[in-house]
């Protein structure tokens, strides 16, 4: 897992719990002497870690952790990554070009990124389907991601999680409808 | 946090922000780095395909100057083959004829087979020289305006029989005409639709061939499109090469595409090959616009 990912997460147990606990987080799962260099990859294991630490500290289940930190990890990024975002006008247009822009950006940045595949279909005027498919099986963090990003263009939505991974499908089917409340 | 807010906080903020925008520096230059890279893969692929096509060119030029040699050493000893074996031919008529029922069946029947065989044996080594000497031949038809449905009804026609189940069809705009020499445009038709009539004939359900043209950057773009038994990368790589063939010995002489290619670069055109092993193939010859 890129060091980025550890950055956001930092900023977000710093923000939600203070630097102290974040000091604790990474004394009890972290290798000693960690630091998180943004282009750098680190073990997927430490972030699963750390994000149980997280879940126990806020008496939290994992599950609800990593789609949390999916909402916070979208602006994170938006923040480091400004100039990729903006060539998006639209929530549909972002999440469309995950995988033609988004994730060949990634590619541009980062050797080995090891980035989950993604492929989304726009079904009607309002929902989009997205098949999403990765080893490391973090659906829940993409979901949280696409939370984060309908935040981020001021639109409600909802995902159905039709198919996943964690109950043994191929692949997971997130069915995303914006809502007109 | 009553933490957040004191000073050691702000310096934990403030490097914080530094750093980010170290990392930032680092990836504006990896960004950079890498399309540049891209640019230069590019360059390297286009230089390779050039350097591909210029080794194609010397390769069929060397051919040429060894064709005529060839050729040459060939045609005289093939000529009074073939006209001794007519001589033969009629001599054995007389021979037999004045046997009568005299001669033996089965060596009449084998003496009329086997010069028959190398009759056929010695007019295809001729077709074979013919095409060889294509290379160096000095052309003394000249290249000039010919429309392009015309030539290629014309094609169809002469191939009217080979064509036979399959689905034909033809989408060329009647106004595109290109500046080739006239036998020299027959044989590179005949040679693409045959190709693809013989990648057809391995489609069983629905053999279909579309011919269309269309412009693009001056230049003049006719696709031919076949839903066959398409070409696997490796054969791809090599259907240029002089007599390199997926047929059966005896079949083809693998010559067909070298010279097509070779007609068509001598009036600055190019033939481009994409095809899909099990789905079919285009073949895109591209011409320039008289």
């Amino acid at each position: 897992m890129k060091g980025i990912i550890f950055n956001i997460l930092e900023d977000m147990v710093v923000e939600k719990l203070g630097m102290a606990a974040w000091n604790s987080l990474l004394e009890k799962n972290a290798p000693q002497g960690r630091v998180y260099v943004s282009a750098k990859n680190y073990d997927d294991s430490e972030l699963f870690s750390l994000a149980q630490a997280v879940g126990d500290t806020l008496q939290l289940p994992l599950a609800d952790v990593v789609k949390a930190f999916g909402h916070y990890l979208f602006q994170g990024l938006v923040e480091r990554h400004q100039s990729v975002v903006q060539r998006f006008a639209s929530f549909d247009a972002l999440v469309l070009g995950i995988h033609d822009v988004i994730h060949v950006e990634v590619n541009k940045l980062y050797v080995d990124p090891s980035l989950p595949t993604i492929s989304c279909e726009k079904t009607s005027d309002n929902t989009i389907k997205m098949f999403y498919h990765s080893p490391r099986q973090l659906c829940l963090c993409a979901e949280g991601l696409l939370y984060g990003a309908a935040d981020y263009y001021k639109i409600p939505i909802t995902i159905q999680h039709t198919q996943c991974m964690h109950l043994g499908a191929e692949q997971c089917e997130l069915i995303i409808e914006q809502r007109h409340d | 946090m009553t933490e957040q807010f004191g000073p050691y906080y702000d310096a934990y903020l403030r490097e914080k922000k530094a750093r980010r925008e170290i990392e930032q520096l680092l990836e504006d230059s990896t960004r950079q780095l890498y399309e540049k890279n891209q640019l230069l893969e590019q360059q390297l692929a286009q230089i390779k395909s050039q350097q591909n096509t210029l080794l194609q060119h010397e390769k069929l030029s060397t051919l040429g100057t060894l064709a005529a040699g060839l050729a040459h050493e060939i045609n005289n000893p093939l000529a009074f083959i073939i006209s001794n074996l007519n001589t033969l031919s009629y001599y054995t008529n007389e021979l037999i004829s004045t046997c009568g029922d005299k001669a033996n069946p089965s060596i009449v029947h084998d003496t009329y087979e086997i010069v028959d065989e190398m009759t056929k044996g010695s007019l295809r080594i001729k077709d074979i020289v013919g095409n060889l000497l294509f290379f160096s031949q000095n052309e003394t038809d000249h290249p000039q305006q010919i429309n392009l449905t015309k030539a290629i009804e014309l094609a169809i026609i002469m191939l009217k029989a080979e064509l036979s189940g399959i689905n034909v069809q033809l989408d060329i705009a009647a106004e595109h005409e290109v500046f080739f020499n006239p036998s020299e445009l027959s044989v590179v038709l005949v040679n693409l639709i045959l190709n693809a009539i013989e990648a057809c004939e391995k489609n069983e359900d629905e053999p279909l061939l579309k011919i269309k043209s269309h412009l693009a950057n001056k230049h003049l773009h006719i696709m031919f499109i076949d839903n066959g038994c398409g070409m696997s990368d490796e054969t791809q790589q090599k259907i240029f090469h002089p007599f390199f063939t997926t047929k059966t010995v005896g079949q083809g002489t693998g010559m067909g595409l070298p010279m097509t290619l070779k007609m068509t670069t001598k009036h600055n055109g190019d033939i481009q090959v994409t095809s899909i092993l099990g789905q079919g193939t285009t073949v895109t010859l591209i011409l320039p616009i008289p």
